[in-house]
């Protein structure tokens, strides 16, 4: 029973160190399909199938944009977690202690900046989605470490 | 911040870097390849009775124009009358958006004619799909025929490799849209100033597919690489039915670029139903 209990254990565990490559894979596939659903006028489920059937170099393109975002947030994580502090403001409202990160309004700004840059729909709707998804992960933060 | 996370750092912000540069110069290619052309619909429409048969017209949307192919009408049967003005329409019936479009050709019968052909058109109607077609033959506002068209959807042929992409290309059982060839290689007009496409099926399954000879071309298309290349030319090819029928077949296309002084470049890429069809 214990031996049953522990292999269902690894397994979870498996899948909760590799979540953020499936947060992303998710991410990439959403963005990439929205955008073909938008270009080819067909369903959402048709963008995504038409992401691996077309043609190798429209998931092999897939797969590079999958690691771009793995990267990227993997250095939001590293800037985040190491500066935690000093990014972190801390104020009261009525006798409860909240704490806000400045990340997140950089992180809003930068959402800003992308919708008004010249880049093509493509990285503009996936580069939305990673820093929505950033933004979340600061939340999560905020949320776990409140004093 | 520590070392490790400033090690972690900076390998992430070189990959990233590297990623960065794959994407930028990779996308040329990534969109030659995903963001192919629009097609809301294409149908082969067809009639086949006693008196009268319609073989191989193809209409399709491209880019908000219809086009329709060349087509040939047989009405033998039909007992018309010498030197008579008769109008052939065909009405496009599209039920969901409720838009209806006709098409109008005349001709002059002449007795002892036996197919009256038709050339390819475009027209500006915007029809985004198609539920029923049907043809009327009048003459002088009075209806000698009328009847509906079996619609045949096509299906969607891709062929391509790394810098060529035969694009808009369908097949249906016995007709096909041979579509035009597109490339991201600008320079290969100037240095091949004439291209013959060959468009081609394999004859024999049993035997090796590397014999050239193991294969029947039924269309060929030469020209200058300037009008060829990247033009939206829409050529088609209706074949006998004694033949086969051509969507079952193994199809494939032979590029052949070439110069005044005889140096070629040829190479050829198999057309394959897309996923799903």
């Amino acid at each position: 029973m214990n031996e049953h209990i522990s292999k269902l254990k690894k397994d979870f565990i498996v899948l909760y160190l590799a979540r953020n490559g499936i947060m992303t894979f998710i991410i990439t596939l959403l963005s990439m399909s929205y955008d073909l659903c938008l270009y080819y006028q067909i369903s959402f489920i048709n963008g995504i199938e038409k992401i691996f059937s077309n043609s190798i170099f429209t998931w092999l393109y897939f797969m590079l944009i999958w690691v771009f975002n793995y990267l990227i947030f993997e250095i939001y994580k590293i800037i985040s977690d190491a500066y935690r502090n000093k990014i972190c403001i801390s104020f009261k409202i009525k006798d409860h202690h909240y704490s806000f990160y400045l990340s997140i309004i950089i992180m809003i700004g930068l959402i800003l900046i992308v919708v008004m840059s010249p880049l093509v729909r493509l990285f503009k709707v996936d580069l939305i989605s990673m820093f929505v998804f950033m933004i979340l992960r600061s939340f999560k933060e905020m949320i776990k470490n409140r004093p | 911040m520590n070392k490790k996370s400033r090690m972690n750092l900076i390998v992430s912000l070189i990959c990233t870097c590297l990623v960065v540069c794959s994407l930028y110069f990779m996308y040329d290619v990534f969109s030659f390849h995903t963001y192919g052309d629009i097609q809301s619909f294409d149908y082969v429409l067809s009639l086949n009775n006693d008196q009268i048969k319609l073989n191989g017209l193809e209409v399709f949307n491209d880019n908000k124009i219809l086009k329709m192919s060349d087509y040939s009408l047989s009405l033998e049967n039909l007992m018309l009358k010498e030197q008579q003005n008769y109008q052939v329409i065909i009405s496009l019936n599209d039920i969901k958006n409720k838009a209806s479009h006709q098409i109008i050709n005349q001709f002059t019968y002449s007795n002892g004619q036996s197919k009256i052909r038709f050339q390819q058109q475009s027209l500006q109607f915007d029809i985004t799909d198609l539920s029923k077609a049907y043809i009327q033959i009048k003459c002088d506002q009075e209806m000698v025929y009328q009847h509906a068209l079996n619609l045949i959807p096509t299906k969607k042929l891709l062929g391509s490799n790394k810098e060529y992409r035969l694009v808009q290309s369908c097949v249906a059982p016995y007709d096909m849209k041979l579509g035009y060839l597109t490339t991201t290689n600008k320079d290969i007009i100037k240095q091949y100033p004439y291209v013959s496409l060959e468009y081609r099926y394999l004859k024999n399954e049993k035997k090796s597919k590397d014999n050239d000879n193991n294969y029947i071309v039924f269309k060929k298309i030469s020209g200058l690489s300037k009008d060829i290349i990247n033009n939206k030319k829409y050529q088609y090819y209706h074949q006998d039915k004694e033949l086969g029928r051509l969507d079952q077949k193994d199809l494939s296309v032979v590029v052949i670029f070439s110069k005044d002084n005889g140096k070629t470049f040829v190479f050829k890429m198999d057309l394959s139903l897309e996923a799903g069809e």
